[in-house]
């Protein structure tokens, strides 16, 4: 699609400086993280994403049969073009513009977390003191007003690339690098973050080399599904206004259940999951 | 050649913008499920709340390390919102590390850490009695935390009357009283290592700022001044300077994209210059560059490597004299047999002989011998050694280069200038020297450590690399040469006993054994250079180096004074000696630098520190250094300050203030003038022209033709001069001190800076951000274009040259020349002459003419810019003469005369019209072919020389080829003494046998001791192989202040039993196991911590202190990722978190097996993310031979597990 946009990671470029990460706090002006050290995480720092950090590289060591190698892989939302967390969301609270981008509207989310439920690549994160769930934005008010997102500009070394999707993929994908993104599946369509290299070809969704990553963080999926959260905004929207209402109360009555059941699960693996 | 396309950052802007447009555009293929088109539509800055629309951009550069990353801040008021990298820059084109985007946080406005007011410490500090007893972090903790610092905030003036005060009382009882004072039976001056204030200064200081500390040591008579430079860099400039001409990057960053083959050898790109590594990769990604990674670790630079190789820290020298061995040794035909190399050796004057010398040495390092001393198989060598020799100039036709990247990896060695010289030496062979895309690529690491180091905040130079007045002898012969009309060494006529003095080989003098005809070689020119800049010096500051009467300088009745102190002091490394054996050492000035936690063998420092009558600490944050202080002073930092930056590739940039400091706090600029004001108010120190009450200077030239006459052109004011008030600036600091006026100052002062303002158009070329390339027609414009230099963004040393030792590249991969025509004065002195340009020239302005002109023709090569020509040689002054400098540098007003002799005896004094000049203050330097080509690079350069006699046995050094001859007999009783005695003791033995180490009785009844000519292979100090450390013993020991360390004087002989100098000696617990102990650093933190452990945005990426282990070491050890282990040596313990690798090697290492670990060094225990593990508490102070470098990136330490209660991290960041 003309003006489509999509952002290249470039992992044969990427150093690991994580400047993105830092560009990513200082634009949105998001809290440092609380960390502590990572064990087995190599230099991955917070171990995860949160409601305040929204990229992340991902280290990970790799000993290989010829050698070693050492993968850094920046993580953030893929910003899908079949967007299942905003299929998810029961108040329109995420937007999914044309050319890419996938925002929540904060001031329209109301903290259900569908979307943490729909998103196969575990980004959108919950924060309970605001009740709202975070994400990156494809830096949309930069975007929007003629710059690179935040994390682009920073990239030092030009891992992180931003440009008219087929444009850029068409290039890359010529000069014969594998990329995962420009094509996925039904359930996310294509994502507006795309990853390519030549470096580990045929390997970005080998689970041998950027699987595992983290505790909950498994790479980059071949086939990224989830199971579908019981309201589907494609069933609610059909409805109409006029049952909205209802549709409200029918939403309240799962978030409860929902909530319930989630709280529950997570204690049961509350103990093994200190982390910071 | 890719051009690139270059688009101005609003240009970029608007295109990208319209292409942003969020019109309603049909849906992907591959939704299944229709988005309606959201409306809301964002302004800049929304999502986290700044205004950037609204707010005020100013310019300025990264604060902390050296590639000069241009970065935009974007304020409202006195707070900076936003900044984001400088895309009109050609260093970063916009982009930053971590640390850059991260760097918001060090704004006071940000940061509730920044020092805000004076203060004065009230509570007692910790005493030496005590911390002699910490041998633990846990003992130190107890000590520190019970002299936790208690501060009283004071104005400046109250603190600065402290200081004065407590000054004043440590000059008057000061135990070395009767040395140090200006009066001795030889004249006046001071000798500048018994000041007893030792000032350190560190490389956050600007340009301007760092000139100023070093001429107010200067003129308080002191050279115990230093900087981190002396640990960072100053083997390199040691080992480049004395091999090449000048000790820095011949490339620059941009430049690396060019290389064929890069080896990182001892840097980390990824991890310390980040931004550096957009344009290596660039070349990487267009499949011109194979990245060679070798490295005790793997680390981020070698994540992206083609080939990478694991070697064992300290083994660099064989490592590289294997490459020479292939290229010698292995290849056929050899390279010394190819046309290219013999071309090469003619052109660029090296001499053949000495290549054999070298040739010889490289034999012994085949790759199985190289292969037992590194732990690198001897297949990777090979790969590695064809690869680089096989992409080199020599080898291709000066169509590829390869190049050589290092940083703390080669130079942290007690052999650190050997190492350096071992890499200058390598690509001088194999012709890889002074090209686009070959060079030397030592990545400096602060910002402006370059500057700082130029502007020689050290302890053995001044400004520009300039040598000390080392006598009152030479003191008169530079009189004498004043006399002779200021000449260079062409035009030189010294008497007799200037010669000697000055080593100058001399024929036919006259009658009064006066006007002698000199060889003209490197020795001469050297000295006119020095004298020159001693002048330099003589002008801008208002002070006298000569004797008194001015016209007859060898007369025993004329008196010497010399403003300028004699004779180096004590370095960063040497001066707790200073202090502790000593006595020397009661007071310091520690400005921007954190030694408690940088210096090597830390405990040593704490004890100094401990030990000081008055420690004055300036810094923005609280350091681990000040709790040791009495008096803690806010400053700024480099956003907070207006001046000029030395990136590590030599270019000048300017930052301007973007806001004010927080509180009271001031830049540093004018804490250091008020220093000088306050200590001159308390007469702590006097200038010995001021003491002998010398207060004009007689400017006299003598007739050359008629002895006994000379001609008086003017007189000259001696009166220091301090004075930088000039009404340009409002601000609270500024207003005293202008930044603008010292760059002016530095450019006349210095003659390596000389060219960055221009005096015809009056502008500050540091401000030049035109990132335009040059046409062909314009200077250099074909190279400029070709390479993208962008000689037209800043400027940079020597003479606006971007690649240093360029002498070749216009002819040689451009198949092109360039004829020059001269003009002005180069037409003047030479004639209607056209002369061949074959590289990169530079510019100048002519004196004559006000015009640009090339500078060095017909290209740059070796030395030159200390190797000088003068138009006006005899003739006038420098500048044409110079009142006083306030006239020089603020009303830009010279004396203008000239003295023209003739042969008959007459002459006539001539004015600056009479001759034509438009542009005295250009001077008239110039650099014709015989100067250019004079400049040979020293592939020989003995560190000891000749011979001296030590309790009755004369020394002689001798070169390889004699020491061959004694060589196995030295190590054979080195091996036969070890036997039965620790290493330690019989170094001692020998150095006591023969009055010297490595040295034994030769064939002539001297003993014979190897003058280090070359580089060879030297074990570290700690060795982790005792077999190997007495075969390639190390040569810590030629230095007093190494050999002070394993023999100290009474009172300290504790001292001895902290170094392990063969794994026997080292003390370790049972359970734990040795370790090739290695410290580095990491992209998110800086140094000493304080510039990223204080900052939120970083500190989260590595919030806790850590160490890197081997799997296989850790399996052994029962130690799991993330557990607290024990990190010790002989000197200290320490608790830190593991990381267990695969990144780190077990080493095989001539049969045995080695681990090496890594500590990155960034931890203290003051500010956020606080611990008391201090890694360089375990790391080894040997010195460096030639600088005193520390060995902090090889010592012998052990590891084991340790329980959590040792460990005392905390945050504190929240």
């Amino acid at each position: 699609m003309a003006g489509e946009k999509v952002i290249v990671v470039n992992l044969d470029n990427c150093i690991g400086c994580r400047a993105c990460q830092v560009a990513c706090h200082t634009w949105n002006s998001t809290r440092a993280e609380e960390t502590s050290f990572q064990p087995d995480m190599s230099y991955t720092n917070p171990p995860e994403l949160t409601p305040n950090t929204w990229t992340l590289i991902m280290f990970k060591e790799v000993s290989e049969a010829d050698g070693f190698s050492w993968l850094m892989l920046k993580r953030q939302c893929m910003h899908c073009s079949n967007a299942p967390c905003a299929q998810a969301c029961p108040v329109n609270a995420i937007d999914v513009y044309p050319d890419g981008p996938v925002v929540i509207r904060v001031d329209k989310c109301i903290g259900c977390q569908f979307c943490v439920e729909a998103c196969p690549y575990d980004v959108p994160k919950y924060d309970p003191a605001a009740n709202k769930v975070y994400k990156c934005t494809f830096c949309i008010d930069r975007v929007q007003n003629g710059l690179e997102p935040a994390c682009v500009s920073a990239c030092p070394t030009k891992a992180l690339v931003y440009g008219e999707y087929d444009e850029l993929v068409s290039k890359y994908r010529s000069e014969g690098y594998d990329i995962y993104g420009d094509s996925v599946n039904d359930y996310v369509g294509r994502t507006h973050y795309v990853y390519v290299t030549k470096k580990w070809s045929g390997k970005l969704t080998d689970p041998g080399y950027f699987g595992e990553v983290s505790r909950t963080f498994k790479g980059l999926p071949k086939d990224p599904r989830k199971p579908p959260v019981s309201v589907r905004k494609s069933i609610v929207e059909p409805v109409g206004w006029g049952l909205f209402g209802l549709t409200l109360l029918g939403i309240a009555g799962h978030l409860i259940y929902w909530r319930s059941r989630r709280i529950s699960e997570k204690r049961e693996e509350g103990e093994g999951g200190g982390g910071s | 050649m890719e051009q690139k396309l270059k688009m101005r950052r609003r240009d970029f802007l608007k295109a990208v913008g319209l292409a942003a447009l969020p019109v309603a555009l049909g849906r992907s293929a591959t939704r299944l499920l229709a988005f309606k088109t959201p409306s809301k539509r964002y302004w800049l800055g929304e999502i986290g709340g700044k205004e950037i629309e609204y707010s005020q951009e100013v310019r300025g550069i990264c604060t902390y390390c050296s590639v000069g990353c241009g970065i935009i801040f974007y304020k409202m008021g006195g707070k900076v919102i936003h900044l984001e990298g400088d895309p009109d820059n050609p260093l970063n084109e916009g982009k930053l590390c971590a640390k850059g985007v991260a760097s918001i946080q060090l704004f006071g406005t940000e940061n509730p850490r920044r020092l805000k007011t004076p203060m004065i410490r009230v509570n007692p500090k910790p005493p030496v009695e005590e911390l002699r007893k910490a041998r633990s972090q846990k003992e130190l903790r107890e000590i520190m935390e019970k002299y936790r610092p208690v501060w009283k905030p004071v104005s400046w003036d109250e603190a600065f009357r402290f200081i004065a005060e407590r000054m004043k009382r440590i000059m008057d009882v000061y135990e070395k009283k009767g040395e140090w004072g200006p009066k001795h039976d030889d004249g006046y001056y001071y000798k500048g290592k018994l000041f007893p204030m030792m000032i350190i200064a560190g490389a956050k200081l600007l340009n301007e700022e760092g000139y100023l500390i070093r001429k107010i040591a200067a003129l308080l008579g002191s050279n115990n001044i230093d900087h981190d430079a002396r640990r960072c860099h100053s083997t390199t400039v040691a080992g480049l300077a004395g091999t090449v001409g000048f000790g820095a990057q011949t490339q620059s960053f941009i430049d690396t994209q060019f290389i064929s083959v890069y080896l990182i050898f001892g840097g980390n790109p990824a991890e310390n210059h980040p931004v550096s590594m957009m344009h290596t990769l660039r070349g990487r990604e267009k499949g011109t560059l194979t990245l060679i990674v070798a490295d005790p670790k793997y680390g981020r630079t070698a994540s992206k490597a083609d080939i990478f190789a694991f070697f064992r820290p300290g083994t660099d020298i064989a490592f590289l004299l294997y490459i020479l061995h292939y290229a010698f040794h292995e290849r056929s035909p050899p390279v010394d047999q190819l046309d290219t190399f013999k071309e090469m050796v003619e052109r660029l004057n090296i001499d053949l002989a000495e290549v054999d010398e070298i040739k010889k040495i490289a034999e012994e390092y085949d790759a199985e011998t190289v292969s037992k001393i590194t732990g690198t198989p001897v297949e990777k060598l090979r790969e590695i050694a064809r690869l680089y020799v096989e992409n080199s100039g020599v080898t291709t036709g000066w169509k590829k280069f390869a190049s050589i990247q290092w940083a703390m990896g080669q130079t942290q060695h007690h052999i650190g200038t050997q190492i350096t010289r071992m890499s200058t030496i390598l690509q001088l062979t194999l012709g890889n020297m002074g090209f686009p895309g070959g060079g030397l690529n030592p990545y400096r690491g602060h910002s402006n450590v370059q500057g700082t180091t130029d502007m020689c905040i050290l302890a053995h130079i001044l400004p520009g690399y300039i040598k000390l007045p080392p006598s009152t002898k030479h003191v008169r012969a530079y009189q004498e040469w004043k006399i002779k009309g200021f000449p260079d060494a062409f035009h030189w006529r010294p008497s007799k006993q200037t010669c000697e003095t000055l080593g100058l080989i001399y024929e036919s003098c006259d009658e009064n054994d006066d006007n002698c005809t000199i060889t003209v070689n490197s020795t001469a020119i050297l000295w006119t250079w020095w004298f020159q800049n001693w002048r330099r010096f003589e002008l801008t500051w208002g002070v006298f180096v000569g004797t008194d009467p001015e016209d007859k300088p060898w007369d025993p009745a004329s008196t010497v004074i010399s403003d300028l102190p004699f004779g180096a002091g004590y370095t960063e490394n040497t001066w707790w000696q200073g202090t502790l054996f000593d006595g020397v050492v009661r007071a310091m000035f520690l400005m921007g630098e954190n030694i408690a936690v940088s210096n090597a063998t830390a405990l040593s420092v704490y004890l100094a520190l401990a030990s000081l009558d008055l420690l004055v600490v300036v810094d923005i944050f609280e350091t681990e250094s000040a709790w040791f202080a009495d008096v803690l002073l806010p400053a700024a930092f480099q956003y907070e300050k207006y001046g000029s930056i030395t990136n590590s590739n030599r270019w000048l940039q300017w930052q301007d203030r973007v806001v004010q400091p927080p509180g009271i706090a001031r830049a540093d600029l004018w804490i250091m003038l008020k220093l000088w004001e306050y200590l001159r108010e308390y007469k702590v120190s006097e200038l010995p022209s001021e003491v002998y009450g010398k207060h004009r200077e007689r400017v006299i030239i003598r007739n050359p033709y008629k002895p006994g006459e000379a001609v008086e052109l003017y007189t000259r004011t001696i009166r220091v001069f301090m004075e930088y008030t000039t009404g340009r600036y409002s601000d609270p600091d500024y207003r005293d001190v202008d930044p603008e006026l010292i760059y002016k100052e530095i450019d006349l002062a210095v003659d390596l800076y000389n060219g960055m303002y221009d005096w015809v158009a009056h502008r500050n070329l540091s401000k030049r951000r035109y990132n335009f390339l040059r046409t062909s027609d314009q200077i250099d414009g074909e190279l400029d274009n070709t390479y993208l230099m962008y000689k037209n963004w800043g400027w940079s040393w020597p003479k606006n040259v971007r690649i240093l030792y360029n002498l070749w590249t216009l002819q040689k991969t451009l198949g092109k020349t360039r004829t020059y025509r001269a003009s002005g004065i180069y037409s003047r002195v030479k004639g209607a002459v056209t002369e061949t340009i074959t590289g990169e020239t530079g510019e100048i302005r002519d004196p004559l003419t006000g015009e640009w002109r090339p500078a060095f023709i017909p290209g740059h090569n070796f030395f030159i810019g200390k190797f000088y020509k003068r138009a006006w040689s005899g003739m006038t002054d420098l500048f044409t003469g110079a009142e006083d400098p306030w006239k020089l540098l603020y009303e830009e007003a010279v004396v203008g005369k000239f003295v023209v002799f003739r042969p008959d005896g007459t002459y006539e004094v001539k004015t600056l019209k009479d001759m034509g000049v438009k542009c005295p203050l250009c001077e008239s330097f110039y650099y014709d072919p015989e100067v250019v080509l004079m400049g040979k690079a020293v592939y020989k350069k003995p560190y000891f020389k000749g011979e001296k006699t030590i309790g009755g046995k004369t020394i002689k050094y001798v070169g390889w080829f004699d020491w061959l001859k004694v060589r196995d007999k030295f190590t054979a009783e080195l091996e036969s003494c070890t036997a039965a005695k620790p290493l330690k003791d019989c170094v001692v033995e020998l150095k006591e046998r023969y009055g010297e180490w490595y040295a034994y009785p030769g064939e002539d009844g001297k003993i014979w001791a190897w003058d280090m000519r070359y580089p060879i292979h030297y074990e570290p100090v700690e060795s982790p192989l005792k077999e190997l450390a007495v075969k390639y013993p190390a040569m810590a020991w030629r230095r007093a202040e190494n050999y002070r360390l394993i023999r100290p004087p009474s009172g300290w002989e504790m001292i001895s039993g902290w170094f392990a100098i063969t794994p026997e000696e080292l003390q370790k617990p049972e359970d734990a196991l040795p370790v090739v102990l290695t410290a580095n650093r990491l992209e998110e933190h800086f140094h000493t911590g304080q510039m990223t452990r204080n900052l939120s945005y970083l500190a989260e990426l590595f919030p806790e202190p850590f160490i890197e282990i081997p799997k296989e070491l850790a399996e052994k050890l029962g130690i799991k990722s993330g557990d607290i282990v024990e990190l010790g040596s002989n000197r200290f313990r320490i608790y830190v978190r593991a990381m267990v690798t695969g990144r780190l090697p077990k080493l095989r290492i001539n049969g045995s097996e080695v681990y090496v670990a890594n500590i990155p060094w960034h931890w203290g225990w003051s500010g956020g993310h606080r611990t008391y593990a201090v890694a360089n508490t375990i790391t080894a102070i040997f010195m460096d031979t030639v600088t005193t470098m520390q060995e902090s990136k090889a010592c012998l330490a052990w590891v084991r597990k340790a329980t959590p209660e040792d460990y005392d991290y905390t945050e504190l960041n929240r």
